[in-house]
């Protein structure tokens, strides 16, 4: 049993590795958001006519202005804007392409926004959900396979440790800190 | 030295592991939305005598409603609502529970619909929980966030470490580490290059 739970260990580990390192190294970034400059972002505008092909929807529209604007990236659903006008966003870590198509659809203006280091670590971290084409479909599935993973390598953990021969006082006390805390917290939120 | 290490990977491990658990089930759900993670949802109403001064100024309003009821919480702006008698309405939401109240226009009576969670969203808004307005609890969930952030930063160079030290699992660790982790990294880069 030992010997299986460090292969587990070993493989959600090392495998999962690289992911692992930059989810928590951009959450760190994130989190601590005040430690880091705020580099404002590079905008670059301007406006186009356009000719789009009768009968498409949202999301036709939005692939047949990718395709002829030359505007890649995971796209965010099309979304209507008060003034009539509809935005369509394509995220790429460090850049965001942005296309308000007005309302008759003859034109449209697009904003490239270009962030710093700080805005590469948060665009990693939030790429998720499947379904727009097989690059970000295999990002959000190391996603998901770095999440699951997660668990796994924590999990397998306290199990090689509770196999063990020996367990010090100071393993114990940690698991049971932290564990105290994580349910204290969720019960805290939810009595109180 | 690798005892040293081994120990340390050992005791924050212990003190991390309840953390990564709910870290990645909340990463999960994130790119998921677990419909059973809504499970345990109910409302509760009650009123409350207040006493607070009236302002033009939404926020400031909110704040001392919030403050004058006892509540945690923050109080998103695009949640106003002011009624055209001047009555105000305004969301409470936090981890655990949202808060509904609406404010009388002589700002003496709050009406109050409590919707509280059940325990997976409430965990589900621990990930990246940092801050609170009127919550003494936050800052323990802060520290502890950040040391597990540099536990798994630091298990994953020890893990490296520990394995080169082995005889046995070079392969499958080679495998592992050049194929998934090395193709991770290559992808990273793909998508930083081409978008």
């Amino acid at each position: 049993m030992d010997s299986v739970l460090r292969k587990i260990h070993l493989a959600s580990g090392l495998g999962l590795l690289v992911f692992m390192l930059m989810y928590f190294t951009s959450g760190f970034v994130i989190y601590n958001n005040s430690l880091f400059p705020n580099k404002p972002a590079e905008r670059d505008t301007r406006s186009v006519e356009l000719n789009i092909p009768d009968g498409l929807d949202d999301s036709g529209t939005a692939h047949w202005l990718a395709s002829e604007l030359d505007l890649s990236g995971k796209l965010d659903p099309p979304r209507p804007l008060d003034d009539g006008r509809t935005r369509i966003a394509w995220s790429v870590p460090g850049r965001t392409n942005i296309v308000y198509l007005a309302a008759d659809k003859q034109s449209a203006e697009i904003v490239i926004g270009r962030t710093g280091l700080k805005g590469h670590a948060v665009d990693y971290h939030f790429v998720h959900g499947y379904g727009d084409g097989w690059l970000w479909n295999l990002w959000v599935l190391m996603l998901d396979l770095s999440s699951a993973g997660i668990i796994v390598f924590a999990i397998s953990g306290i199990g090689i440790w509770a196999s063990a021969r020996e367990r010090d006082k100071g393993s114990w006390a940690m698991l049971a800190g932290g564990t105290v805390l994580t349910v204290g917290m969720v019960l805290y939120y939810m009595i109180l | 030295m690798r005892k040293f290490l081994s120990k340390i990977h050992i005791w924050l491990g212990m003190l991390c592991a309840p953390y990564m658990i709910i870290f990645g089930f909340s990463s999960l759900h994130f790119n998921h939305h677990f419909s059973f993670v809504e499970t345990g949802q109910h409302s509760v109403n009650w009123e409350r005598q207040i006493a607070v001064a009236d302002t033009s100024d939404n926020k400031v309003l909110a704040e001392r409603v919030r403050l004058d009821l006892g509540l945690m919480g923050w109080v998103p702006w695009w949640e106003y609502r002011r009624g055209e008698d001047n009555s105000f309405r305004f969301i409470v939401p936090r981890p655990g529970k949202s808060y509904t109240i609406k404010v009388n226009p002589e700002r003496t009576l709050a009406s109050v619909e409590e919707l509280r969670y059940g325990p997976l969203k409430v965990i589900n808004s621990l990930h990246a929980f940092g801050h609170l307005p009127g919550s003494n609890m936050v800052k323990y969930w802060s520290w502890y966030t950040n040391i597990c952030v540099f536990f798994v930063i630091f298990a994953g160079v020890s893990g490296v470490y520990f394995w080169s030290k082995r005889k046995d699992e070079t392969l499958i660790g080679w495998l592992l580490l050049a194929g998934v982790s090395g193709g991770s990294l290559l992808l990273m880069i793909f998508v930083w290059i081409r978008g």
